[in-house]
């Protein structure tokens, strides 16, 4: 049994919380005592972070639509395909004919590869998420 | 005394690290943010050895927050045993005393196998409190800070040694096994235990008796409108429930893996919520906070001592430090004494 | 952000959470705390216990709202006129402080013509708010050093978001309610990351630590760090990419954990738009109803999965870490990003998040000693320049980040649409306590699902008493836009005139009817204010009335169950 120190994945206060594993399966949440946001406490949506994440509805693996019905595929023909139809597109129509859209949710070195990923990758300013909301 | 050893404080880490062998030593660690943790242990000597409460309480070792009960298929119910061995060290008195209480409740009237497979498997090696933090209150009743039986072990702080003693056979076979280890107290030794014991009971910043309060709701002196005042500040988080020793309320869970099978699983719930008692029909007969609120102060205050002649509370003080709304047992009990 | 910017210089809450224990003021406007924000309405709790004055302006009787002293019940979308109200009080009786608005702040001479024509009783008027209430709150506010403002996207979600913050800016400056502990004016962002995706440039216009694409300079330092030539032109916002894929303009997507279908204003229009694209990849953690549109969809992992950081409301960057493996074959976001950009022929070449922290900290000014090994005890707050630093836990402390602080005075203007005898009820949109968002996470979580699993609109005793209406009853509700049905829930703590409905609901997608109009600079829409009709549904004889709650069919479907009541 382990405690890591993470933080809360719900809304902006950015709660420390210990998540419990054991045996690779989460077993629980804690608050941190010391935190200076939460001082060792949690609202319902923290102490309860964790049961979603092991869920069995999770996405498992790369689905690519073929005649409408999305059909299981490996991440390689996934890249590839994803790769190919972007690399077209941008060819075609330019680079602004691609829109990017990054997340409040995923992490700054990802809302950072986003943004360079269409800014250096696909070459267009086309990029935001959804703060607005 | 019989049940009575002496344990050289150089020693300890030795006696814990044969522990370790054949069991998951669990302990109070001081994480990277400087909280204290239980989990299992790699190095000995990063044992906090003069703890402060943790969060959560202890009961997550025999009452996890999440646990799988079966997997179940068209071919039939599986489960597996939940039954590893662990020492847990470093545990507080008050949890001691919570644990006793609740292996009455998950293995009295009906045994709770879930509950049971872990316990069995458990030893809890705990430490008397010499040092009780601000929010404790054990002290007026009678769970602590040191405890007469109810425990497997139960170290004193010494200074140089620790008093040593058995409550259990489990503890005592534990002891045992390293007889080598331990010397025969003398008279000194339990002198200087009931010094520590007189200076810990000394340092109790809070002193509550329930036992008015419960007389004062019994005889009905306390109002609604006391109630209402405490359940206008109750932010709904829960936390009052998932952190309390004494609170047992879970709920049963089936996630479908696949066509033809999934797992069945129970999690902490708490009757804080109104869904809690949600019945047929989507009647919710708790719907109103203060409801809610009152039931779980009644609960510890008057429906413990009626079933199990002791309090549903041990004055752990966890329930004073998680609740964003200021309304833990301590402050009611202090706002109707 | 927009408007904080345009303010002081850069956007982000100027103080930290902790302060506000010691406050001595608290004026919350438009942020329902307790519900949205528990943790900070934990401390705004410890600080009425200690004799602190809480003032909420929100026109619904919120949870925070029963704790304060003073709660304000303006009308929906009326918050510049409060503001300019209250500034109007403070200039008139003196209470401004000269001496900073002299040496820190310019403009004042515009704010003070503007405001002159707001005076308590024209206030009142256009607000609903006694003039009394207006003055008392004036003369707290300002009168108090340790005032700190908070709002929320109740009042960024107008038409007029970006003008509603920049009178709460003008607020602060002109009491100079900034630039010290316990004061300032603090934005509460709602999602746990918004403040990191802000920070990081994951925005149309700017890069990192917001860095501007219009300015050579940036874009030359980026660009060679990065061995490309960047564009200069400023891109799409969200809402103008939908736009533009109607229009044809935008021919491909790629969506990383959003769920715009359901989040987004006058959903159908968008799902029109997506579906007009020739590709659309959608990355995220469970099968959204965005994910449906796509092509390909990608898996990707939760906070428990992987490392790296998020970046909370008061800028306080922490350490996420890796508890689990991935799940089945889910792989962490970077790793997809970096995989696709390979593909593409551009090697990103990281191997861990700590790596790419390295290059935000290297191009980033405000985040320049911001590394993973440093952030181990809760954290770092930006601004934090280089390693040596210790973070900045309140901004602005000599000088604003764009030197003097600039008033931006504003008038009062109506929210974009109005009530009408076809239309009479005012529509507000918001969250719930046991919700989050569009329920990606939380629908698969059993205590918040049990909770609150059906939609429902909040309505005041005396309308429901005028349509015939009972808590559990089932309506109509029609906009312009669209209908839904939802259960009824009488409540006081909505007011005569304004229904609530929050927007957590797939089933009864509330953003079907919500108005898609937006503030011209923020592009933020508004959810806020949007005029419905509500018709209530009744049975007809030998119907049973069926369940909300993962409703497949069509509404059309639903409503032949019902008969409408002759009027």
């Amino acid at each position: 049994m382990e405690k890591i120190s993470s933080v809360c994945p719900y809304c902006g206060c950015g709660c420390g919380l210990y998540v419990h594993v054991e045996k690779n399966t989460i077993t629980g949440i804690s608050p941190s005592k010391h935190h200076p946001v939460n001082k060792g406490s949690l609202c319902v949506k923290g102490w309860n972070c964790f049961e979603f994440v092991q869920h069995p509805e999770r996405l498992k693996y790369p689905l690519i639509k073929k005649d409408g019905v999305f059909q299981q595929a490996s991440w390689e023909d996934t890249l590839d395909l994803i790769a190919a139809n972007l690399t077209k597109i941008r060819e075609e129509s330019g680079p602004d004919s691609i829109g990017i859209l990054s997340s409040a949710k995923c992490t700054n070195e990802e809302n950072f590869l986003m943004m360079k990923f269409a800014r250096a990758v696909i070459g267009t300013n086309n990029v935001d998420h959804c703060a607005r909301l | 005394m019989k049940g009575h050893f002496v344990l050289n404080r150089a020693h300890l880490s030795y006696w814990l690290r044969q522990l370790r062998k054949d069991a998951d030593l669990i302990g109070p660690l001081r994480s990277t943010d400087g909280d204290i943790i239980f989990s299992s242990i790699e190095n000995i000597h990063d044992i906090e050895l003069d703890c402060p409460a943790s969060i959560p309480s202890p009961k997550e070792f025999i009452f996890p927050q999440k646990e799988e009960m079966f997997r179940f298929s068209d071919k039939g119910v599986s489960s597996k045993s939940n039954g590893e061995r662990r020492v847990i060290f470093g545990v507080r008195s008050c949890d001691i005393s919570a644990i006793a209480l609740l292996d009455r409740f998950y293995g009295e009237l009906y045994e709770d196998s879930f509950y049971m497979d872990r316990r069995r498997n458990t030893v809890f090696i705990s430490i008397a409190c010499n040092t009780p933090d601000p929010t404790c209150f054990c002290i007026g009743l009678g769970t602590g800070p040191f405890l007469k039986s109810g425990f497997d072990i139960q170290l004193t702080d010494l200074g140089n040694r620790y008093l040593v003693q058995a409550g259990s056979g489990e503890g005592l076979k534990i002891i045992r096994r390293f007889r080598h280890l331990f010397q025969k107290p003398e008279k000194t030794d339990f002198d200087d235990q009931y010094e520590a014991m007189l200076s810990s009971q000394s340092g109790f910043e809070k002193r509550i008796t329930l036992e008015t309060v419960r007389q004062k709701i019994i005889t009905a002196k306390v109002e609604d409108s006391f109630w209402e005042s405490v359940a206008l500040r109750c932010f709904q988080c829960g936390g009052c429930v998932y952190e309390c020793p004494l609170c047992t309320c879970f709920n049963v869970v089936d996630w479908k893996e696949d066509k033809d099978k999934g797992v069945r699983m129970r999690l902490w719930d708490t009757c804080m919520f109104k869904g809690f008692t949600k019945m047929a029909g989507n009647v919710l007969p708790a719907e109103k906070q203060i409801m809610r609120t009152k039931r779980w102060y009644f609960h510890k205050l008057l429906y413990y001592p009626e079933q199990f002649g002791k309090f549903g509370c041990v004055g752990c003080g966890r329930c004073t430090i998680t609740c964003p709304g200021r309304i833990d047992m301590a402050a009611v009990a202090n706002k109707l004494d | 952000m927009a408007g904080l910017a345009s303010a002081f210089g850069s956007g982000a809450m100027t103080n930290s959470i902790e302060e506000i224990d010691n406050a001595r003021v608290l004026f919350v406007i438009g942020s329902n705390t307790t519900e949205q924000h528990p943790m900070i309405a934990m401390h705004m709790l410890d600080a009425v216990d200690k004799g602190a004055t809480l003032i909420v302006a929100d026109p619904r009787k919120t949870q925070v709202a029963g704790f304060a002293q003073i709660h304000l019940r303006q009308k929906s979308g009326t918050d510049v006129a409060l503001l300019n109200g209250i500034m109007n009080v403070i200039i008139d009786e003196g209470l401004v402080d000269i001496s900073f608005v002299k040496r820190r702040t310019e403009n004042f001479d515009d704010l003070e013509k503007i405001v002159r024509a707001y005076s308590p009783d024209v206030a009142e008027k256009i607000t609903g708010v006694p003039a009394d209430e207006i003055k008392r709150v004036a003369r707290i506010y300002a009168t108090e050093k340790r005032s700190m403002l908070f709002y929320s996207m109740g009042i960024t979600q107008h038409i007029t978001g970006v003008d509603n913050v920049r009178s709460c800016a003008n607020l602060v400056m002109l009491t100079a309610h900034i630039g010290q502990p316990m004061t300032g004016l603090n934005p509460l962002r709602g999602q746990n990351n918004v403040q990191g995706a802000c920070d990081m440039g994951a925005l149309p216009d700017v890069y990192s630590g917001y860095q501007r694409v219009s300015d050579p300079k940036a874009r030359r330092k980026i660009g060679n760090a990065w061995g490309r030539k960047l564009p200069a032109r400023p891109g799409l916002t969200m809402i103008d990419m939908f736009d533009a894929a109607l229009s044809g303009g935008l021919k491909a997507m790629y969506i990383m954990g959003e769920n715009p279908v359901i989040s987004d204003p006058d959903s159908s229009h968008l799902i029109e738009a997506i579906k007009k694209l020739d590709f659309l990849v959608v990355q995220d953690i469970f099968m959204s109803d965005t994910a449906e549109l796509a092509d390909v969809v990608l898996p990707a992992v939760t906070f428990a999965e992987k490392d790296g950081t998020f970046t909370n409301t008061e800028r306080r960057v922490q350490k996420i870490r890796r508890v689990i493996r991935p799940m089945f074959g889910a792989m962490p976001d970077w790793k997809i990003i970096s995989e696709v950009s390979k593909k593409m022929g551009y090697d990103m070449g990281y191997r861990a998040p700590h790596e790419i922290m390295e290059e935000v900290a290297l191009l980033t000014p405000s985040y320049g000693g911001i590394l993973h090994h440093r952030l181990d005890n809760f954290g770092i707050q930006w601004p934090c320049p280089d390693t040596s630093h210790a973070g900045t836990p309140f901004l602005h402390r000599k000088k604003f980040a764009k030197g003097l602080g600039t008033f931006n005075p504003v008038d009062f203007a109506p929210p974009a649409e109005n009530t009408d005898a076809e239309y009479p009820f005012i529509l507000t949109t918001g969250r719930m306590y046991f919700r989050y968002h569009t329920g990606t996470m939380c629908r698969r979580t059993s205590t918040l699902e049990r909770e609150e699993p059906e939609c429902f609109i909040e309505i005041n005793p005396k309308d429901a008493g005028r349509l015939g209406v009972r808590t559990r009853n089932r309506v109509r509700v029609l906009s312009r836009r669209g209908e839904i049905v939802v259960n009824v829930l009488v409540t006081d703590r909505t007011p005569e005139g304004i229904v609530f409905i929050p927007f957590h609901f797939r089933d009864a997608a509330v953003n079907l009817i919500t108005n898609p109009a937006v503030d011209p600079i923020a592009k933020i829409p508004e959810f806020k204010v949007c005029a419905v009709r509500i018709v209530p549904l009744i049975p007809k004889p030998g119907e049973r009335q069926k369940s909300l709650y993962n409703r497949k069919e069509d509404i059309k479907i639903l409503l032949e169950l019902y008969e409408e009541p002759k009027v």
